[in-house]
C-alpha cells in the first residue's frame, strides 16, 4: 500500500540514531515490536525491566 | 448748544430692523455710526425729513473729528454756503432730517433684497460708485 | 482494517438490522442513501457509542428520546428487560476483532423513559492459538485505540456537513496531534515515557539501598516535575498562540476591505477642528469687510458733500479767508480805552462804538465757522485716502475670505469623503473587530514571549537534570553493589535518547511527507487551482493555506473548499502512515457544488481502491455527477427508509 512505511523508516532512523550499536538496536526494536502487537496493553513494566536487565547485561558502556 | 442728536420716534422700529437683520453688521455698531450711514442714505437719495417727535439717540460729544466733517459737509452742501456752520443747532437739524428719511430707505431695501443678500448688493452699489468717481 | 458488518438491535431506529459491508469488488466502498431523520446519521452516532460511548453527532430530536427503540418500549409488558445494542465486526490481517456495546434497561409500563440496568463493553478476538478471548472495560478501550482512536476519530468518521467549522482553526496541535496517532510515533512516545518510568524505578530501587542516592534520585525527580509542567505549559500556550493566530487571519480577512475605520474617524475629527478653526477666522474675516462696508458707504455716499466743502476750504484758504487775521484785541481794547488807534474818541452807543461791536461781532461768529473748517482740513484728506485705498482693501478681503472658503470646502469634502468611505459599514461592530484584532495580536504575541521564556527555563532544568543524572551516576559509581543497577539505568537512558530523537526526526519527516501529500491531494481536487498558491504544514503543525494574491486565507476560504482541504490532509494522513482503518462520512458532498462533485466522486473511487469508504448520502447530494462514478464500482448500495409509524428503520439492499 501507499505510504511512507512508517516501520521501515523508523528502524532505519534507529540505525543512523545508535550507530555501531546493534545490541541498542535491537532492543529498541524489539520494544517497538512488543508495543506495536494489540497484546501487552498494560502490563509494560515487568516486560520493560525482564528486557533491559536482558540486553543492558550484554550491552558495554563504552559504546 | 444741543448736547445730543435726535431721531423721530417713529424711526426706532426701522433702526430695529436694520440691527435684527444685521445688514453691514449693523448690530454690532453703535447709535452714532448707525445714525451715520441712515444720514448717508438719506443724502444719496436726496431725501429729507422733520422730525415729529424727537427722541435723543446718541450725545453729540461722541462725534468725532471725521463724523463731526461729515455732518458740516452735509450741511454746507443743504445750506450753500459755510455761514450754517455758525449755528450747531441748524448743522445737527440738517444732519437728523437726513437720517429720518434714510433709515426708512434703508429698512425698505432690506425688505426688497433676498435674505442674505443685502451684503452684496450692498458691496455691488459701492464699488460702482468707486468707478464712477475714478 | 476494515468493519466487515454493523450488527445493530434495538438501537433507535435500528430495531434489528445488519449492515453487512462484504467487499465484493476491487473497490472497497459502500454507499447508503436516505433522507434527513431516516436515521442515517445514527448510523454514524451507533458507530461512534459503540466505539467510545457517546453520540457526537445526535440532532436536537433524538435527543430527546431514550436510546432504546420505542416499538420495542411500547410494545414491551412491564418490568421486562430490554438490551440496547450494537456490535462492530473488524477485520485486520486475517484477524476478526469484534467491539460490542449494550445497555440493558428495565422498563416501566407507567414510565415513558426506560430505566438504564447495565451496561457492558467488551472486544473479542482470537489469539495466536485461535482461541477465543475477550477483554472487557479499560482494557477493552485500548483495542478501541488501536482500531481508530477517540482522539481522531474525526479523520475517520465524520459528518460532512460539519467538517467546514473543523478547518476554520486547524490549530497546530490537532494536526499535531492527528500526525503523532495517527503515524505510529504515538507508540514511540509511549516507549520514551515507559523507558523512563522503568529508568526511575531503577532509580528508586537503587535509593532504597542509600539515602545519598534516593536524596538524588528525588531531587531528579522534582525537577523532571518541573520539565513536565513547563512542557504542558508550553503546549498549552502553543494552543493559544495557535488559536489567537486563526482568530487574527479570519479577522484580517473580515476587515481586508474594509477601511480602518478608527483612524478615518479620527481624521475626521482632526479635520473638523480644523474646519472650525477656519470658519472662525473666515468669520472673522467677513466682519471686517462688512465694517469696512459699512464705514466707506458712508463717506463714499457723502463724498460728494466732501468735495464740495473740500473746495470751499480750499478758496477761502486762497482767499487768505482763513485762517483769520485779524486783531480781536485791539478791537476790544478800543473798545475799553475809547480811543481809536487814530486817537479819535470812541462815543458810548456812538455809531463808530456800534460799527465796531458789530465787526467784533463778526469776527466771532466767523472765527468759529473759520476754526470749523480749518477743523474740517485734516479730517477730508484722511476720509479721501480711504477711499482711493478702499478698492484695493476690499479686493484684498474679499480673496482672503474666498480662500478661506475653498479652503473650508475641500476640508467639507474631505469629511464628507471620509463619511461615504465608513458609511454602510456597521461602525460598531468593525471597531470591535479591530479591537479584538489587536487583543487577539496582544495574546499571539505575548504568548510567544512566554513560550520563548518557557523553552530558556525547559533547556536550563534540561542541562541542570543531566548534571544531577551525572552526579547520580557518580554515586552509583562508588558502590560495586549498584553496578548492575547503574548499567540498566544508563542502558535506559541511552535508549531513551536514541527514542526521542527518533520521534523528533520523524515527526519532522511524516509532517514533510503530509505536507507533500496535503498539498498534491488538493492542487489535484480543487476545481479552481489559480486562486491558491500553496498549502504548508508549519514547524507548529499548523496548516496554512495560502491565496494566489499571496496572503493566508484559511479562515476565509469557502466551505466546499474546506472540505476539500480536509479531505485531503486526511488521505493525506492515511496514505503516509499507511494506517488502515476505514473512512465512513455522513453526508460527504451536501456544501460542494456539481462541477466539484464529479471531482470528489472520483477521489472516492480512488481512494476506496486502497480502502474502505463508507459514504452516507442524502438522495439530493446523490445526484449523477455522484452516481456516474460510484453506481459502477460500489461494493454495497443500500437505501434506507423509514416505517409509517417512523420509529423502525427499513432497508433496502440494491447490491
Amino acid at each position: 500500500m501507499p505510504g511512507m512505511n512508517i516501520a521501515k523508516q523508523i528502524s532505519e532512523t534507529i540505525k543512523e540514531q545508535a550507530p555501531n550499536d546493534e545490541l541498542l538496536q535491537e532492543f529498541i526494536l524489539a520494544i517497538l515490536k512488543w508495543e506495536s502487537s494489540t497484546k501487552g496493553a498494560f502490563q509494560f513494566k515487568e516486560n520493560y525491566r525482564q528486557m533491559i536487565k536482558q540486553y543492558s547485561s550484554k550491552w558495554e558502556v563504552e559504546k | 448748544m444741543p448736547d445730543r442728536l435726535y431721531i423721530d420716534k417713529e424711526d426706532r422700529p426701522y433702526y430695529q430692523k436694520a440691527v435684527e437683520e444685521n445688514v453691514v453688521n449693523f448690530k454690532n455698531k453703535n447709535q452714532k455710526e448707525q445714525f451715520l450711514l441712515a444720514m448717508a442714505i438719506g443724502f444719496e437719495n436726496d431725501q429729507k425729513r422733520e422730525l415729529k417727535s424727537r427722541d435723543g439717540f446718541f450725545f453729540s460729544n461722541y462725534l468725532g473729528a471725521e463724523d463731526r466733517t461729515l455732518i458740516n459737509a452735509l450741511a454746507i452742501h443743504e445750506h450753500g454756503s459755510t455761514d450754517i456752520l455758525a449755528s450747531e443747532k441748524e448743522v445737527f437739524d440738517i444732519a437728523e432730517q437726513y437720517a429720518s428719511a434714510g433709515i426708512r430707505i434703508l429698512a425698505d431695501s432690506i425688505d426688497k433684497v433676498q435674505f442674505g443678500k443685502f451684503d452684496k448688493m450692498f458691496e455691488k452699489d459701492l464699488v460702482e460708485m468707486l468707478n464712477l468717481n475714478q | 482494517m476494515r468493519i466487515e458488518r454493523i450488527d445493530l438491535k434495538n438501537y433507535r431506529q435500528f430495531r434489528n438490522v445488519c449492515v453487512d459491508f462484504g467487499k465484493s469488488a476491487k473497490e472497497d466502498l459502500h454507499v447508503i442513501v436516505a433522507d434527513n431523520g431516516t436515521g442515517k446519521t445514527n448510523l454514524l452516532n451507533a458507530i461512534n457509542w459503540c466505539l467510545y460511548g457517546n453520540e457526537p453527532h445526535l440532532s436536537k430530536d433524538s435527543q430527546q428520546l431514550p436510546r432504546l427503540n420505542l416499538n420495542t418500549l411500547v410494545q414491551s409488558i412491564e418490568e421486562t428487560k430490554q438490551t440496547v445494542s450494537v456490535e462492530l465486526v473488524t477485520e485486520t490481517e486475517g484477524n476478526r476483532i469484534t467491539f460490542k456495546r449494550s445497555e440493558e434497561y428495565l422498563v416501566h409500563r407507567d414510565s415513558k423513559q426506560p430505566v438504564l440496568h447495565d451496561i457492558n463493553f467488551t472486544v473479542t478476538y482470537l489469539d495466536d492459538k485461535k482461541n477465543a478471548k475477550w477483554v472487557i472495560d479499560e482494557e477493552a478501550t485500548t483495542y478501541v485505540g488501536r482500531f481508530v482512536p477517540r482522539d481522531l476519530r474525526e479523520f475517520f468518521f465524520f459528518d460532512g456537513e460539519r467538517l467546514d467549522t473543523y478547518f476554520k482553526s486547524a490549530t497546530g496541535q490537532q494536526i499535531s496531534n492527528a500526525i503523532f496517532r495517527i503515524s505510529q510515533i504515538d507508540t514511540l512516545n509511549r516507549i520514551s515515557e515507559r523507558l523512563e518510568n522503568v529508568v526511575n524505578d531503577l532509580k528508586r530501587d537503587a535509593g532504597r539501598r542509600s539515602p545519598q542516592i534516593e536524596e538524588m534520585r528525588e531531587a531528579i525527580e522534582d525537577k523532571e516535575k518541573d520539565r513536565k509542567e513547563i512542557l504542558d505549559q508550553i503546549v498549552e500556550l502553543g494552543a493559544q498562540k495557535e488559536e489567537a493566530r486563526g482568530n487574527i487571519d479570519e479577522l484580517n480577512e473580515r476587515l481586508r476591505n474594509i477601511p480602518n475605520i478608527e483612524a478615518l474617524q479620527a481624521e475626521q475629527t482632526r479635520l473638523r477642528d480644523n474646519s472650525k478653526k477656519k470658519e472662525q477666522v473666515r468669520n472673522e474675516k467677513v466682519t471686517e469687510k462688512q465694517n469696512m462696508l459699512f464705514e466707506l458707504g458712508i463717506l463714499l455716499k457723502l463724498y460728494p458733500t466732501l468735495q464740495e466743502s473740500s473746495q470751499v476750504i480750499n478758496d477761502k484758504v486762497t482767499n487768505k479767508e482763513i485762517p483769520q487775521t485779524y486783531d480781536t484785541r485791539l478791537l476790544d481794547d478800543i473798545l475799553i480805552t475809547r480811543y481809536c488807534i487814530c486817537t479819535r474818541r470812541v462815543e458810548e452807543g456812538g455809531a463808530e462804538e456800534k460799527h465796531i461791536k458789530q465787526l467784533r461781532a463778526d469776527i466771532t461768529s466767523s472765527s468759529v465757522i473759520a476754526k470749523e473748517l480749518l477743523q474740517m482740513i485734516g479730517p477730508i484728506e484722511q476720509m479721501k485716502k480711504k477711499i482711493s485705498t478702499f478698492k484695493s482693501s476690499l479686493e484684498r478681503i474679499t480673496k482672503e475670505i474666498q480662500l478661506y472658503e475653498e479652503e473650508l470646502n475641500d476640508i467639507n469634502l474631505k469629511i464628507q469623503s471620509i463619511d461615504s468611505q465608513i458609511g454602510g459599514y456597521n461602525v460598531e461592530h468593525v471597531k470591535q473587530w479591530y479591537s479584538e484584532l489587536k487583543r487577539y495580536q496582544h495574546i499571539y504575541d505575548f504568548n510567544i514571549e512566554r513560550i520563548t521564556n518557557l523553552k530558556i527555563a525547559r533547556e536550563r532544568l534540561d542541562k541542570l537534570i543531566a548534571d544531577l543524572d551525572q552526579d547520580l551516576n557518580k554515586g552509583l559509581l562508588k558502590e560495586a553493589a549498584f553496578q548492575e543497577v547503574r548499567h540498566q539505568i544508563t542502558f535506559g537512558n541511552r535508549a531513551s535518547g536514541v527514542v526521542n530523537n527518533i520521534v523528533k526526526i520523524m515527526m519532522d519527516r511524516v509532517r514533510k511527507a503530509i505536507e507533500h501529500e496535503t498539498r498534491d491531494s488538493f492542487f489535484d481536487l480543487v476545481w479552481k487551482k489559480e486562486t491558491f498558491k500553496d498549502v504548508y504544514i508549519d514547524e507548529n503543525y499548523a496548516l496554512h493555506l495560502i491565496h494566489g494574491l499571496g496572503y493566508e486565507c484559511l479562515g476565509s476560504i469557502s466551505a466546499s473548499e474546506r472540505q476539500l482541504l480536509a479531505l485531503s490532509f486526511v488521505i493525506a494522513l492515511h496514505k503516509v502512515s499507511g494506517f488502515d482503518s476505514p473512512i465512513l462520512v455522513d453526508t460527504p458532498v451536501a456544501r460542494v457544488s456539481n462541477e466539484q462533485r464529479e471531482n470528489l466522486g472520483k477521489t472516492f473511487y480512488q481512494i476506496s481502491r486502497n480502502k474502505q469508504l463508507i459514504l452516507l448520502f442524502l438522495p439530493s447530494e446523490y445526484t449523477l455527477e455522484i452516481s456516474q462514478n460510484l453506481d459502477v464500482c460500489a461494493s454495497s448500495m443500500r437505501k434506507l427508509r423509514l416505517t409509517e409509524d417512523e420509529r423502525e428503520i427499513q432497508m433496502e439492499v440494491l447490491r
